[in-house]
């Protein structure tokens, strides 16, 4: 079955499949889930009319409608009653000029949407949205074969007027009447046509009845709640979308999904790993640049009166390489001393008697003689209980008929070394 | 293919780069450890040792000379012999050698006295013999040496 809702003061429905047509109201506390499962709703039609839309026309002094789009929602928040993020809004344009564009603006509440969102799901039909000026201007033009016009909708109590110009809807208003004034305030419309464009009567008005307008000759259905599904019955095949393009206007919404999120945490980790090495050649450069600093002034500290530093290493090499061998001085000796010790520490009971002497630097060579080679080891022994001889060996002993020759190698401690 | 791309210009540079860089870091630490032992060896070669240096109006000959006087050896000189000059760093060293032939022990050690009185003098080397003949003579070679501060 297929439903067609006409939201207005109240909402109408009319419920055809085939022959079968039921037409009614829902009542404002009703709850329709009953209804639509047992008629096996399918497609439903959401219709929309001009009093439950907010239409608003701006102008814009450019003719980028892709700038439009990006400053719409700014321009609109301040034109409604509602918030507008209570609002879905479309936009189509009205004329637009090189310098001037002027776009008409249509608004409903969501809260009116949502609720037949929600049976959608839970009722898994197809939901159509569509609005009552498009419908209308629609049907005109296919059976007035019309495209600039002024339609008035007759409804009941309910009157709609829409200027139309190439098929664009250019301007509408509506308003209830009491059935006793309506016909004067019908008069009054066809009257407010200072374009003087052909006027065109639909819906509740007798053939004739008003100068200067043409009544499209269509009946209301008896049963039928509204006249608008009068329109849907004569034309089956009308389209509900306008002739012309209408834009959304796209809410900026933040939508977190953790899935994306999750990813671009993942690639913002990966790429960061991948940056990573740069970050630790930062460091390492640092502390080679700290190195670098440390071998500039441990130079500079060693060598003040260098100026320039180009290569520390190789210009302390060259400057070891300039100052050559590493001066030794000849020890000071006192042979006096040697002598003096050589005199006294023999035992005057061993023979002992020294024939040369020799010193050169910190050695001292003796040649010497005594009696036997018992006392040989006995005078070497004394040499080394000498606080100033260091290394005591003997060499060369040569026995003779009457004496014993033998030579005494000998470090002498220097005035250091014997501290 | 961003993966990629950043694995292949962004990725591995940067790792070469570190590897490169920790290189010339070890390179620099080991050539800090080289200057620091380089500098300790220029230090010790240049290190002014405690030398008591000669006055600058000594004159090693007459020093020479005067010792042999005083000592009344004169006859005794064999041969003195004068050698060149060593100049070192900070320092000019002299050098003289002499011959003494027969002379008393104690003659020698006055002469050893005077020598060893000057702290600026140093034996190069000494050879003292005994005269197997004459047993209260010996025969002595020595070499002098003295320093003089190195005028900068």
């Amino acid at each position: 079955m297929s439903l067609i809702v006409y939201v207005r003061d109240r909402d109408f429905y009319f419920l055809h499949s085939g022959k079968e047509k039921v037409s009614g109201i829902f009542e404002t506390d009703q709850d329709i889930s009953g209804f639509l499962k047992e008629n096996k709703i399918s497609n439903v039609t959401l219709v929309f009319s001009r009093p439950s839309i907010f239409v608003r026309t701006l102008e814009f002094p450019f003719s980028s409608l892709k700038k439009i789009s990006q400053v719409l929602l700014e321009e609109l928040a301040p034109l409604f009653p509602v918030p507008a993020d209570e609002l879905e809004f479309s936009w189509y344009v009205v004329s637009r000029e090189k310098s001037k564009t002027t776009v008409s603006v249509l608004a409903i509440e969501k809260s009116k949407v949502e609720k037949w969102l929600k049976h959608r799901i839970s009722h898994k039909f197809k939901l159509k949205i569509c609005f009552e000026p498009f419908i209308l201007s629609n049907y005109v033009s296919k059976t007035a074969l019309l495209n600039t016009f002024l339609l008035i909708f007759v409804d009941g109590n309910y009157l709609a007027r829409y200027t139309v110009k190439n098929n664009i809807i250019i301007e509408s208003s509506s308003s209830y009447f009491d059935p006793d004034t309506i016909d004067s305030a019908i008069t009054e419309k066809i009257n407010q046509n200072q374009a003087k464009l052909p006027v065109i009567c639909l819906g509740d008005v007798s053939t004739g009845k008003f100068q200067g307008c043409r009544t499209i000759n269509l009946r209301r259905d008896e049963l039928s709640s509204s006249f608008l599904f009068s329109v849907f019955e004569s034309l089956p095949t009308l389209s509900v979308e306008p002739a012309f393009k209408l834009y959304p206007v796209r809410h900026v919404e933040i939508v977190l999904n953790p899935t994306i999120i999750a990813g671009i945490i993942l690639y913002l980790a990966v790429v960061s790993l991948m940056f990573r090495p740069y970050l630790t050649a930062n460091q390492v450069q640092m502390k080679v640049n700290e190195i670098n600093r440390q071998l500039e002034e441990t130079f500079r500290a060693a060598f003040p009166d260098v100026t320039k530093v180009v290569n520390p290493v190789i210009q302390v090499r060259e400057r070891l390489r300039n100052t050559g061998e590493v001066q030794k001085l000849v020890p000071r000796t006192s042979v006096i001393s040697i002598m003096e010790a050589i005199s006294t520490i023999v035992p005057e009971n061993i023979p002992f008697k020294v024939s040369q002497m020799s010193v050169r630097g910190g050695d001292l060579f003796l040649v010497c003689s005594t009696d036997t080679l018992e006392n040989v080891e006995s005078i070497s022994v004394c040499f080394k209980k000498v606080n100033m001889f260091d290394n005591v060996k003997i060499a060369g002993i040569m026995p003779e008929p009457d004496q014993v020759s033998f030579n005494l190698l000998i470090k002498i401690k220097n005035d250091k070394d014997q501290s | 293919m961003i993966l990629v791309l950043l694995y292949q210009f962004v990725w591995s540079p940067g790792v070469r780069k570190v590897k490169n860089l920790n290189k010339i870091y070890v390179q620099k630490q080991k050539d800090l450890e080289t200057l620091k032992d380089l500098i300790s060896q220029y230090q010790e070669k240049t290190a002014q040792p405690a030398v008591v240096f000669a006055p600058s109006n000594f004159n090693l000959y007459l020093f020479v000379s005067k010792a042999i006087d005083i000592t009344g050896s004169k006859l005794k000189i064999s041969r003195i012999t004068p050698v060149t000059e060593n100049v070192l760093l900070n320092m000019i060293e002299q050098h003289i050698t002499l011959s003494i032939e027969d002379i008393e022990l104690e003659k020698l050690l006055l002469l050893l006295n005077e020598i060893e009185k000057r702290e600026f003098l140093r034996y190069g080397y000494l050879q003292i013999s005994r005269n197997a003949q004459k047993p209260f003579f010996v025969k002595v070679e020595m070499e002098l040496v003295s320093y003089k501060a190195r005028a900068q």
